[in-house]
């Protein structure tokens, strides 16, 4: 990969999360915090899914089984999160007196959460193609299908899945709070089918991976804005004055 | 080489990274975009007192797209006509040309050479390839500047490229599958179709072999030395040398000392060059002059006993045989012993030298019913009748024609050893031997290409004509003629002198040794463990680095010239008396080699105060050290993919921060503050 190339994969991948970053993490230490602390429970759910991978060894040719059993892990870490945010609330609570947003709207929390664990699974999902392809050259010395493109569309599934796990945290969070299991078992669905997706890049089919898994984002995103309470409604968003608020996540 | 020159700390983490690797090596994305290119050798670099010659890439290594020049068309589109340049040429051996080389030089479009094997089998389809200049040596033999003899073109065929600095890449592919890659490669990707030229994506390659050191050899020493805060790592070039090996038919005695004109040198070179780095046969250009000395040694040895007790009332004292090595970088390892001779650090000084014997290139394989003639070359100033009357004898004997090249020769004395020596002493009495009378009749001379199918060896074939028994024959002649020599003032000798007869079957095998595998039975034996199936590189390497070849070499002479110590059948004790007699073991018992000796072969520039490295004066050849040579292809995207895929990540770059500060601002309004915590309801 060229530095062009790798310069413009990088943004594509994670630009839009940089700039979620931007405006809605970064003027906060508390959620910087929760954003590292999930982004390490993703690296966790990835050590127990290599672990599991290593142990067993029938399986590991195929790659179907890696698939499904490391969505799990990942499934369980989100629960796993949750608790531990839930268990960590009250303290939150404490050090966080001078914006309450965070504790107030639990779906902040969610989004943040869920916003580390997609950036961390990002980084792995790209920064090894990234790393690994730095020199003169790109992809398609092989002639069996693969595409100059494979790393402009590495990058698009990249963007898709950071954004795919915002919105499944907020809707998986809202869905154990509220003990409204249909929600949790949409996440798991989804989320199974996305990275099931994924496995057709192996025949170099990517764009009927991506195409499919955006779609899949746009619906997860419904899913969680609906969740999240949010409401569209144009003629309110463009009148140019805001109401006067109590609380402004935006500082 | 290169293993030398890898510092040790890259190789550590080299290690540690291909430990990683392998841990995670399942399907890499950069398999996915390179492809190695293996059996490859470089073009490196080599400096002198004033210049630098030979290959470099910039660091990072230099990429072009692949083209193959193989007719006018297309050497023209590389120069011209393509759109795409930079290129890296691939080319066949007969298009390494020196015009072509040039041509891509000035043309500034090119980035690098691979040159590939010649096409199929058919080696015979290359008719002259020599790197080397056409008059080898020039400048550091007997003739100063202002005589026509000191370029003569004895190298016809030669090019001088090995002495060209040239400002890009070169590597030789030497395999074939390798090579069907590369051409694969540009088959399917970059050929133009109808005289037009393909699109992007194509077929690049990138060659490393950055080089570190620059300019001429004092400026890479005192770069080398400048910065060494620990010992070696800073090195940036090394002096070109190894051992020169020496060896004497009887014992000498340390108080002994020769007297003017009491000994014989039979000499001969045992290193080749080429271009390219570990790939020079040298077949012709010094095997055979080594392999025929080697058998001279293994005759005489035969005789010892006879020749000593015969010679007592003689005035030849001695045989001494003298290897050298680095000749053929300005006659490294002859200059050494002429030096050592003038300051009295060797057994006997110049003026002890009654005759001096060297075998140049002496393959020959005739194929009419005649015998093979060799020619001897005599300096005008140091013709002896006597020897060349007595080497022609000999010859007879031993099927061999001997033809005395004529003192008038407007040639003068081809490029050998004993210009080095004649040059400190002009009437010493010296003959060359060659298989030639004017120019080479080694067309490959220096090259990659001289190897055994150049010289028409063919392992085990001895019939009447072949090379092998030539150099048989000739060993026999001169075997024979210094038997005579050694014996003819003895008087009162009623034994017959003993007569050698030519040994086919030694130079049969060491042949194949030195051109085929070293791992043959003699290699094996002496060095008591299997070797590489490959042979040996004539090269002599650098002085910091021992050279496999000189090595082995030392081994045989000590099985030919050292004699069994009987009493010592056990390996350690052999060992334990290493230091103090020259015991060594090998091939299953204990040899005393106290009569043979290595001297260093490194060129007396490097030991001289204050040396001018301008004065030409002895060879002033240093290696450039490198880190990593290494050749790959891959898919070169266009530039307009690249800037494509460049701007639209800083397009989505930044929709998204305007999308994202857009959606912030009405937070309040998309998401309807209420509270949902899971606390009481915090008191306002």
């Amino acid at each position: 990969m060229t530095v062009m190339e790798f310069f413009g994969c990088t943004f594509i991948a994670f630009g839009p999360p940089f700039a979620m970053f931007y405006y809605t993490i970064a003027h906060d230490p508390i959620r910087i915090i929760i954003l590292i602390a999930s982004a390490f429970f993703w690296l966790l759910s990835l050590l127990l899914s290599s672990i599991w991978w290593a142990i067993v060894t029938p399986l590991k040719e195929t790659l179907v089984f890696a698939v499904v059993s490391s969505v799990i892990f990942q499934e369980v870490m989100r629960f796993l999160v949750y608790l531990l945010l839930t268990k960590a609330e009250g303290g939150l609570k404490r050090v966080t007196e001078t914006n309450t947003s965070l504790v107030d709207n639990k779906h902040v929390l969610a989004y943040v959460s869920g916003l580390g664990f997609g950036i961390m699974s990002g980084a792995f999902a790209l920064i090894n193609i990234l790393a690994d392809s730095v020199g003169p050259g790109t992809v398609g010395l092989r002639r069996d299908g693969d595409s100059p493109m494979f790393f402009v569309t590495s990058a698009i599934t990249t963007l898709c899945f950071i954004l795919l796990h915002s919105c499944w945290n907020v809707t998986f969070y809202a869905g154990v709070d509220r003990r409204n299991y249909g929600l949790i078992a949409i996440v798991f669905v989804s989320h199974l089918v996305a990275s099931l997706l994924t496995l057709l890049n192996k025949n170099h089919l990517y764009w009927v991976s991506i195409l499919p898994n955006y779609f899949n984002l746009i619906l997860s995103a419904w899913f969680a804005f609906r969740v999240a309470g949010g409401r569209l409604k144009l003629e309110d968003i463009r009148r140019t004055g805001l109401p006067p608020v109590t609380l402004n996540v935006a500082d | 080489m290169g293993w030398k020159k890898v510092q040790y700390y890259q190789n550590v983490i080299a290690v540690l990274f291909s430990i990683c690797l392998h841990l995670s090596w399942a399907d890499r994305t950069f398999t996915k975009v390179y492809e190695p290119v293996s059996s490859t050798a470089a073009c490196f670099k080599r400096l002198n007192g004033t210049h630098e010659i030979g290959c470099t890439s910039s660091s990072r290594g230099d990429v072009g797209v692949l083209h193959l020049v193989e007719d006018e068309a297309s050497l023209q589109w590389v120069l011209k006509e393509g759109p795409h340049s930079p290129y890296i040429v691939l080319l066949y051996p007969e298009y390494f040309t020196r015009e072509h080389i040039l041509q891509f030089q000035d043309s500034g479009r090119v980035n690098g050479v691979l040159m590939l094997k010649e096409k199929g089998n058919n080696s015979t389809s290359l008719t002259s390839f020599s790197t080397e200049s056409s008059c080898p040596n020039q400048g550091f033999g007997i003739y100063n500047t202002s005589s026509s003899k000191q370029c003569q073109k004895w190298n016809a065929p030669g090019n001088h490229l090995l002495l060209e600095n040239l400002d890009f890449p070169i590597f030789f592919i030497y395999n074939d599958t390798e090579s069907q890659k590369l051409l694969n490669c540009f088959e399917t990707f970059n050929r133009p179709i109808n005289g037009s030229a393909r699109e992007w994506p194509l077929c690049a390659s990138q060659l490393r072999s950055f080089m570190l050191a620059a300019i001429n050899t004092p400026t890479c020493l005192r770069r080398s030395s400048v910065f060494s805060m620990n010992p070696g790592a800073s090195r940036v070039c090394d002096p070109l040398g190894d051992q020169n090996i020496v060896a004497s038919l009887f014992p000498k005695n340390a108080s002994e000392t020769y007297e003017n004109n009491s000994v014989i040198v039979i000499a001969a070179r045992m290193d080749g060059a080429s271009l390219f780095d570990d790939i020079n046969p040298s077949a012709d250009s010094s095997i055979s002059g080594l392999v025929s000395l080697l058998s001279i040694m293994k005759h005489l040895g035969n005789v010892r006993e006879e020749l000593r007790n015969g010679q007592t009332q003689s005035a030849l004292k001695n045989v001494y045989f003298m290897l050298f090595n680095g000749e053929a970088f300005g006659y490294i390892g002859s200059s050494r012993i002429v030096y050592d001779m003038t300051q009295a650090n060797f057994p006997f000084n110049l003026t002890s030298i009654r005759y001096f014997i060297e075998l140049n290139q002496v393959s020959a394989s005739s194929n009419s019913n005649k015998n093979a003639t060799y020619f001897i070359h005599q300096s005008e100033l140091s013709q002896s009748k006597e020897l060349t009357d007595l080497l022609q004898k000999t010859g007879l004997d031993s099927n061999v024609n001997m033809s005395v090249v004529t003192s008038k020769n407007e040639m003068g004395l081809p490029p050998s050893s004993l210009q080095t020596f004649l040059r400190e002493k002009a009437d010493l009495t010296g003959v060359v031997i060659t298989n030639h009378e004017e120019e080479y009749r080694n067309k490959f001379y220096n090259g990659i290409f001289d190897d055994k199918e150049k010289i028409g060896f063919v392992y085990g074939d001895k019939s009447v004509f072949s090379v092998q028994q030539n150099i048989a024959g000739l060993s026999a002649a001169v075997a024979n003629s210094v038997i005579e020599l050694l014996l003819a003032s003895a008087t009162g000798s009623s034994a017959p002198p003993p007569q050698v007869s030519p040994d086919l079957g030694t130079v049969d095998e060491l042949l194949h040794c030195y051109l085929e595998s070293a791992n043959c039975s003699i290699f094996r034996e002496l060095h008591g463990q299997n070797q590489m199936t490959k042979a040996y590189a004539t090269y002599v390497g650098i002085t910091r680095a021992p050279n496999s070849m000189s090595q082995v070499t030392s081994l045989v002479v000590s099985s030919y010239l050292g004699s069994i110590v009987e009493n010592i059948t056990k390996e350690d004790e052999c060992w334990k008396l290493q230091k103090d007699k020259g015991y060594y073991w090998m091939n299953g018992s204990c040899y005393d080699t106290i009569l043979i000796n290595t001297t260093e072969a490194k060129s007396p520039a490097f030991l001289v105060d204050n040396y001018d490295w301008a004065s030409g004066k002895y060879s002033t050849w240093t290696e450039s050290v490198w880190q990593t040579l290494s050749v790959r292809i891959f898919i070169k995207p266009s530039l307009l993919h690249e800037i494509l895929t460049l701007v639209s990540g800083v397009v989505m770059l930044v929709v998204s921060f305007v999308v994202v500060a857009k959606v912030n601002e009405k937070a309040e309004l998309i998401f309807p503050t209420r509270y949902e915590g899971y606390l009481p309801v915090p008191p306002d």
